[in-house]
């Protein structure tokens, strides 16, 4: 599964691009993930419990997620779990990235004709 | 509404979604509501939860039901059903429904019909004995409606739907009976007749 193209998983939905973001920049439990979703929309996507799950889980069953044990920090709470990237999911991630950065530049093109 | 509480109806609404992701996540949402309520209020929580199940629930819900076998399912079913008011809607006295009914039955078995292939060729090696008992037993009832339709049609006094139910049963049962004979019959009889024919 990890050498499959990444681009067949193109294009994502936009509640598991945004979770693969998150988890991009460090293995997050639910609610962390959730938080970092809210801030790095700037309050505009709000994902709900089980809109989480239910978008974990097929991240989880297509490999690009995994549920990860790690050594726990003070203050964390032993229920939860946590989940990070996988090899497979980093290059999802980047490649709907890529996507969505050339959509903007045809976005860009036509609204600013001039400019282009 | 008090924390507690609304604890306790988001515990209670959790049990709308499918038994599978509940087991597996009921306690990571009830971990989510927690900390919802202490970051951002039980009002924000209880609003925030009850859009995301009112919009996942159904989701879910309708996930579970369209997975292959079940879908198979559905799709018999539905498919049974089209063909058997196809076959009632003439004696109902609505001649133009029949056809209309048979047409949609027969399209939506000709548009499925390599899924229906593949779940007809089932491994279950006792699913073969099972689809033609079922013949059999289809079939019998259709012999017991068509004597019933004989008894009524002699009696002078019997009324529409006493001559209805009949009907209705017999063309129903005569419909699971050959149904289930073809499923029957295509059934391999074990699990290597079926790695062969893939």
């Amino acid at each position: 599964m990890e050498n499959r193209d990444p681009r067949t998983f193109l294009p994502l939905a936009a509640a598991q691009f945004h979770i693969l973001v998150a988890l991009s920049a460090a293995d997050l439990h639910g609610y962390a993930i959730m938080q970092a979703v809210e801030s790095s929309s700037d309050g505009l996507v709000k994902i709900g419990p089980a809109t989480l799950y239910g978008t974990l889980k097929r991240l989880v069953d297509q490999g690009l997620a995994e549920e990860v044990t790690r050594p726990l920090a003070p203050g964390d709470d032993t229920r939860r779990r946590y989940y990070r990237l996988t090899g497979l999911g980093r290059r999802v991630c980047a490649a709907e990235a890529d996507r969505l950065a050339a959509l903007v530049k045809v976005v860009r093109a036509h609204l600013n004709p001039g400019l282009a | 509404m008090s924390t507690s509480l609304a604890r306790r109806v988001y515990e209670l609404l959790i049990r709308l979604y499918p038994p599978a992701f509940r087991r597996e996540f009921a306690n990571d949402m009830l971990l989510i509501f927690d900390a919802l309520v202490e970051d951002r209020g039980t009002l924000t929580a209880a609003s925030r939860t009850s859009l995301d199940l009112v919009v996942t629930v159904p989701r879910y819900r309708l996930e579970t039901v369209m997975t292959d076998s079940r879908s198979t399912q559905v799709l018999t079913t539905a498919i049974a059903g089209l063909l058997v008011l196809g076959f009632l809607s003439p004696m109902a006295g609505l001649l133009w429904l029949g056809p209309l009914f048979v047409l949609a039955g027969l399209g939506l078995m000709i548009a499925n019909r390599t899924r229906l292939a593949h779940a007809i060729r089932t491994p279950d090696s006792s699913a073969r004995r099972r689809r033609l008992r079922l013949s059999a037993l289809s079939a019998a009832v259709f012999a017991i409606a068509v004597v019933g339709y004989g008894i009524v049609i002699w009696d002078e006094t019997a009324s529409s739907l006493g001559l209805l139910l009949p009907s209705a049963f017999g063309t129903a049962a005569l419909i699971c009976s050959a149904w289930f004979l073809v499923a029957g019959l295509l059934t391999p009889r074990n699990t290597t007749a079926v790695a062969a024919g893939r």
